[in-house]
């Protein structure tokens, strides 16, 4: 059965547990960073840095927003990356977990195009391998009934795994208590994606691709996009399932 | 009164599930899990079906139960768990082929016993006081061509699904009183087993990752928590003092073991697990852990019923 | 702490000042938000928003140093509105004192000053006694020289209008503060206050913290759960080296440290032991002789006998009027008077103020050791930027240590639970733990005495030292033990027998305990009751999250302090719902109580403030040197001229060294017009010695920064990431510009005043990471403690022209 996360960022704390876990879990060196005028560091994802928490803030009505979001691959249902791969066996899907994983055969895809195609700017390059890599959702910890790192590590509560059926429910009964204090809570693409997230605030107020939307894509935004090529499909499997 | 009420499918998917995963990653074992595989699960059948507590609910004092005073020391009626004993020979009729199929070294000696059952040579009562382990008035051995150890081993698990579906109810009413004994709270029994379970907490900041410790019944399965760093043999808590042994390979598993009093306790810490096993499976997959300490020289608080294999 | 961690979750208001609690106590935190759950409001006073604001009820920026007209408006709104609770603040607490005539406030200063000594003469602040000398009381509160008129005619200056403009709080802000916390002044209602460094690290430290237990007083919420004044310790045991006496001026329990003009042991008792002539005052401190002496005997052993006042005369002894605190320290070895020390587990070329000066100090020594894990700022002074090592003759030894995971033995935590800790790993290398060190290091000089003889090596030969490092048996004499057989009522202690509480202790050298507050927690009945994890209670005390039987808590094992002030006359608890301790049938149930007496009503009783010498909670505090009232007083360098409380523009008394590396800007200096306060930060621990050598943690938080308002940044042409200059009158830090809404620009006395932030833990060791902060700040402390103000001081900023730290 296909598991799913649960991120609730209105428990995260930014306090990058799952962040350092991440690197340290895979065994990944520090990379050099410099402080640039926030506390997001790195500033983005690298080839050592599948889980980032991003940083934002804004002013609202006298009240400072201070956003926190633990940024990693959503390891998407019908995963667009995936659907872009160009080298079988390239980019693969753990039918058993959902997880999407990046294999050595990605040395042979084209970058640009697998990159591009992620809603969520997620793939990076490993500048020594020229393989392209991101989060795996530690399938080797979940195929042992493990965890993942960040899972296990998060103190506050904020990351949640199992069941994707399971992570739906509590997805909706935590919605429910979060939007008695922030009535603009919601879950991000919670039908496409075995990540889920719930914010307190505007999506765009958290990160760029926090949600599915890339206004670059022409005529349509990707997540229209998406949604068009993908609908269909989804309800037929829903009416299967009943 | 909860008499009829259907245990949820999720034990017997958990069992397959269980016993599944544990086939493929300890082949070595594969012999047990396909000889008590199926009794576990017939027992989940049995214990679905079984009736509750049917007696009315029990007066039970805080007080006393808070001293250690378990459920069925402050019951009325004889003090132990309600006579099943009217329905072991339809269990008897179910559970006693699967047995027979995977232990096929007694499954002779299993067919005398349901003959001896059906006819009626060996009565309910006295099936259900062997379970119980008491002494029963008929001396020597009461079926002829049945090993005494066969008829106990048979008897007892029999009785078991009964008197945990019984126990569920039984615990049901002291869910919210603190209990802090090494005994079982429903029925006063020894714990073979423990597990460090991830609690969610109500509070919104800081969640425990270390998981709370249940010590397991061996009698009648009821799970109580427990204080983390200390043997339930001897109270010693002095972490020098404590041990425990284990196959890197399968880190979540291990035997609690005391130095001071020399007693172990298998554990499984499920706290960084995904999907919790079965913890009847889990128990039989750390069959090794457990000759292991036996080997030490540690002694168990209570027995498997595969432990003396 | 007067109360413990878990017991934060029983307050009906949580009031947060001068503590990013969220990101430095997490732990802690997790019970400010049980009690948020349960609608407590939760209120962070802070110059900062930081994780602790976005966690809180609300957030209300407070300008640096301004704690004491905050909290002074508090008072009087509380005294205007009558939001006390009055039985407890006539009953409990000295409201009813008549203060002597030779008292008096005028323009800011209290009576006794003497400006050439900036020290006050406070005998003119006693209260007025009588016939038997126990203090006149005027239970109608009404004498115009009652604590109570006195108080009242104090803040009465504390005007909404005046608080507003001095804080840079708007006066709503405050209004619903006051209102929010005020409301705990009901019988059956508490309120905590959590604090940390905000307060403490100011010339005004202590008062921030007396005007808090003023507030808590008269709200009647010290003693009761849910209530009390939580100082917020940092992991380093904080409390337990507190304790054990790191500060100068105390030797282990809190004794006075013994001063030439005291002669002889007698001489000392008597100056020392407080008198009470009300048969009601516990007056617990007139047992002070019998702690002193147990200490002396657990320092001299069989060598501590009458003759010698048990060891006293060979104590070494310090000038009285003298500050040895550690800015004190480093100025005399900055003026070459001391030849070479030892520096174990702190960074004081990092985290002492005016670094500049701190690290040219170093440079006059013979000879430094360093106990470290790392190489720090200090152990590597000699090597540091613009430094010539050639030129440097100090000879400096690094001792390596183990790291926490590698050691055994206590740590006490705020709450005063006494933790054991255990070891997880063996110590890499030759490290050891620091008590090893310095048992090892102690025993070669003893051998060297012995083979040698040496000046008066008695205090040095006589100590009942060990052999070794053990922490079992060091935290056996802790405890303390009996040295011979004795009687005490009816019982018989065998001599070698551990004593099983400090009532037990006696002056005559027939008892020895390293520190009277922790005996009771290593006996021979229970053992070593650091150990103790059980977790069961009484539904009493569950009803308050309070575990009697986990760990040990000092004093006796009671959780929370003065708690026979949250009953009444009769030992009936003013709050039912959580109640601490309650007299039934002739005992008290729940909580260890304060001193087992009676309830007063009984006419046995003893007044609930058994450490006060008159039994009761101190609204006016006599004994402080900075006044026996709060007075806001501003920082040492402060960005206004003057103020409208009084004349008197910072505190008279504030500790100031002087030398030529000590200069302060004026008040609101031209050149440094910008408030500095500076903080830890939660990916670096303190100065960050041990952090900075862990990769993650520096690839997340790698170099200097500055926090600093959108308005400044635009003022000064500064955008985010820009590397700028932060400029004091004694140094420059290069920092990354982090501008943020965060900070707030404070409107006072009519105009922007802008504040900025800066972490304290990046050295020059970490390369490219920048430098000290405390490069910045100015060696000026409490009167009372000494501590530094790191928290208010004037800088500059401008972007930088040219980089070389980062």
């Amino acid at each position: 059965m296909p598991k799913a996360f649960l991120i609730d960022t209105s428990r995260c704390t930014a306090c990058r547990g799952c962040q350092v876990a991440c690197k340290e879990w895979k065994n990944f060196p520090a990379v050099p960073t410099k402080q640039r005028g926030t506390h997001q560091n790195p500033p983005d994802l690298t080839h050592y840095n599948f889980k980032l928490v991003r940083f934002s803030e804004h002013m609202e009505d006298g009240t400072v927003h201070w956003n926190f979001f633990p940024d990693q691959c959503r390891h998407c249902i019908d995963a667009p990356c995936l659907a872009a791969s160009a080298v079988p066996g390239a980019i693969i899907k753990d039918e058993a977990s959902g997880a999407i994983i990046y294999t050595a055969k990605t040395v042979k895809e084209d970058f640009a195009s697998i990159r591009s195609a992620c809603p969520y700017d997620i793939p990076r390059k490993d500048p020594k391998t020229k393989q392209i890599v991101k989060c795996n959702m530690c399938i080797d910890r979940v195929q042992a009934n493990l965890l993942p790192i960040c899972v296990k590590t998060c103190a506050m509560g904020a990351m949640n795994f199992g069941e994707r059926s399971a992570m739906l429910k509590l997805a909706a009964e935590r919605l429910v208590t979060v939007q008695r204090t922030f009535p603009k809570a919601q879950l991000l693409n919670k039908d496409d994606v075995s990540v889920i997230y719930l914010v307190t605030d505007a999506p765009a107020t958290y990160h760029k691709f926090a949600v599915a939307d890339a206004s670059d894509a022409p005529g349509m935004t990707r997540k229209e996009m998406l949604a068009g090529a993908f609908a269909p499909l989804r309800k037929i499997a829903q009416s299967v399932q009943g | 009164m909860q008499t009829q009420e259907v245990e949820p499918p999720e034990a017997l998917r958990s069992i397959e599930q269980t016993l599944s995963r544990a086939a493929t990653d300890i082949p070595a074992l594969a012999p047990l899990f396909e000889a008590f595989g199926p009794l576990l699960a017939e027992r989940a059948r049995l214990r679905a079906k079984a009736p509750g507590w049917t007696g009315p609910a029990l007066a039970i004092d805080p007080e006393r139960f808070g001293q250690g005073a378990f459920v069925l020391a402050q019951t009325q009626v004889g003090g132990g768990f309600e006579d099943m004993s009217a329905h072991l020979p339809e269990a008897a009729r179910t559970l006693l082929p699967v047995m027979a199929l995977s232990f096929p070294a007694i499954a002779a000696e299993l067919v005398a016993l349901g003959a001896a059952i059906e006819s009626g040579a060996l009565d309910p009562q006295t099936l259900a006081a062997i379970g119980f382990g008491e002494p029963v008035s008929t001396p020597g051995v009461p079926v002829a061509g049945v090993l005494e150890q066969t008829l106990n081993f048979a008897a007892s698990e029999l009785v078991r699904p009964f008197v945990e579906r019984q126990a569920q109810d039984l615990a049901a009413q002291v869910n919210d009183l603190p209990w802090h004994q090494a005994h079982c709270p429903v029925c006063g029994g020894a714990p073979n087993m423990s597990v460090l379970r991830r609690k969610d907490d109500e509070s919104e900041f800081i969640q425990a990752k270390g998981g709370r410790r249940y010590l397991r019944c061996a009698c009648c399965s009821t799970e109580w928590t427990y204080k983390r760093v200390s043997c339930p043999a001897c109270g010693c808590e002095e972490p020098d003092e404590l041990v425990n042994l284990r196959d890197p390979a399968r880190v979540h598993e291990r035997a609690d073991a005391c130095l001071r009093c020399k007693a172990f306790v298998l554990c499984l810490n499920g706290s960084e697990l995904i999907d919790m096993p079965d913890l009847d499976v889990a128990a039989l997959t750390m069959l090794p852990l457990e000759v292991q300490a036996r080997q030490q020289g540690y002694k168990p608080l209570a027995e498997h019923p595969w432990s003396s294999l | 702490m007067t109360n413990h961690f878990a017991d934060i979750g029983n307050a009906d208001a949580v009031l947060i000042m001068g503590s990013n609690a969220a990101e430095h106590h997490p732990i802690a935190f997790k019970w400010v938000l049980r009690a948020k759950d349960k609608g407590a409001p939760v209120i962070h006073v802070d110059p900062k928003f930081s994780r602790t604001s976005a966690r809180s009820s609300y957030h209300v920026p407070l300008r640096s140093g301004t704690d004491i007209p905050f909290m002074g408006g508090m008072i009087k709104y509380i005294l205007d509105n009558e939001l006390y609770f009055k039985e407890y603040v006539v009953e409990y607490t000295n409201s009813a004192f008549i203060v002597g005539e030779k008292f008096a406030f005028t323009d800011g200063l209290f009576s006794g000053y003497d400006l050439a000594k900036r020290k006050y003469d406070k005998s003119s602040w006693a209260f007025e006694k009588d016939a038997n000398g126990t203090p006149k009381r005027d239970t109608t509160l009404s004498h115009p020289r009652s604590v109570f008129q006195l108080m009242k005619k104090h803040y009465s200056r504390y005007t909404l209008e005046e608080v507003s403009s001095i804080t840079g709080v708007s006066q709503d802000d405050l209004l619903k503060v006051y209102k929010a916390y005020a409301a705990t002044g009901k019988p059956d209602k508490s309120g905590t206050v959590l604090y940390a460094l905000g307060w403490t690290q100011h010339t005004v430290g202590v008062q921030n913290i007396r005007l808090s237990a003023i507030m808590q007083l008269l709200l009647g919420n010290i003693g009761v759960a849910g209530g009390g004044i939580n100082a917020l310790r940092g992991e380093p045991n904080v409390q337990g080296s507190t304790d054990h006496c790191i500060l100068y001026h105390i030797i282990p329990g809190y004794l006075p440290m013994p001063h030439a003009g005291w002669a002889t042991l007698a001489d000392y008792q008597k100056a020392n032991t407080p008198v009470s002539k009300d048969p009601l005052s516990a007056n617990w401190w007139q047992n002070k002789p019998k702690y002193v002496v147990s200490l002396f005997k657990a320092w001299f052993g069989d060598n501590a006998t009458p003759e010698n006042g048990f060891g006293y005369d060979m104590l070494p002894k310090i000038e009285p009027g003298e500050d040895y605190s550690y800015m004190y320290l480093f100025d005399r070895m900055y003026k070459g008077k001391i030849k070479g020390g030892f520096v174990y587990g702190t960074n004081p070329a990092q985290s002492v103020p005016n670094s500049h000066k701190v690290r040219k100090a170093l440079d006059k020594l013979d000879w430094l050791v360093v106990g470290e894990i790392h190489h720090t700022e200090t152990s590597e002074f000699w090597h540091r930027p613009g430094a010539n090592p050639k030129k440097i003759k100090t000879e400096v030894f690094l001792l390596p240590s183990a790291q926490r995971g590698e050691k055994e033995g206590t740590i006490s935590n705020s709450g005063r639970w006494h933790m054991w800790h255990y070891k997880a790993a063996e110590p890499l290398g030759q490290s050891k733990a620091m008590g090893a060190m310095v048992v090892d290091i102690m025993n070669s000089v003893r051998k060297l005495y012995q083979a040698e003889g040496g000046t008066y090596s008695d205090p040095v030969l006589k100590l009942d030292w060990p052999a070794t490092y053990e922490p079992d048996d060091m935290a056996k004499r802790i405890n303390g033990k009996f040295t011979r057989d004795v009687k005490i009522g009816d019982k018989e202690y065998k001599k070698g027998q551990q004593v099983p509480t400090f009532v037990q202790l006696q002056a005559d050298g027939s008892t020895s305990s390293l520190n009277w507050l922790y005996c009771g927690g290593y006996t021979d009945a229970d053992g070593n009751l650091s150990k103790r994890r059980d977790l069961t209670q009484t539904p009493m005390q569950a009803a308050i999250n309070l575990f009697p039987k986990f760990s040990w808590a000092w004093p006796v094992n009671r959780r929370i302090l003065y708690n026979r002030a949250s009953v009444d006359l009769n030992g009936k608890p003013y709050a039912p719902a959580k109640a601490v301790i309650a007299w039934e049938g002739g005992k008290w149930v729940g909580d260890v109580p304060d001193g087992g007496w009676p309830p007063m009503s009984t006419g046995k009783g003893k007044y609930p403030f058994i450490m006060q010498t008159e039994g009761h909670g101190q609204l006016y505090g006599p004994g402080r040197e900075d006044g026996p009232f709060p007075e806001h007083y501003e920082p040492a360098e402060t960005p206004v001229k003057s103020h409208a409380f009084s004349a008197q523009l910072s505190s008279p008394v504030y500790k100031r060294i002087q030398s030529d590396m000590d200069v302060l800007a004026v008040p609101a200096d031209p050149r440094f017009p910008i408030v500095l306060t500076t903080y830890s930060m939660t990916e670096h621990w303190c100065g960050g010695g041990d952090t900075r050598n862990t990769p993650p943690l520096l690839e997340a938080e790698p170099q200097q920064y500055v926090e600093m308002s959108p308005q400044l940044a635009e003022e000064k042409g500064i955008k985010n990431g820009d590397v700028v200059v932060v400029e004091s009158a004694r140094g420059k830090v290069e920092a990354v510009a982090m501008v943020t809404i965060r900070m707030r620009p404070f409107k006072v006395q009519g105009r922007i005043i802008h504040e900025i932030g800066m972490p304290f833990c990046f050295g020059w060791t970490t390369r490219k990471c920048g430098d000290a902060t405390n490069r910045l700040t100015p060696s000026v402390g409490d009167p009372n403690t000494t501590i530094p103000e790191y928290k208010a001081s004037l800088v500059n900023i401008r972007k930088a022209t040219k980089v070389t730290e980062l």
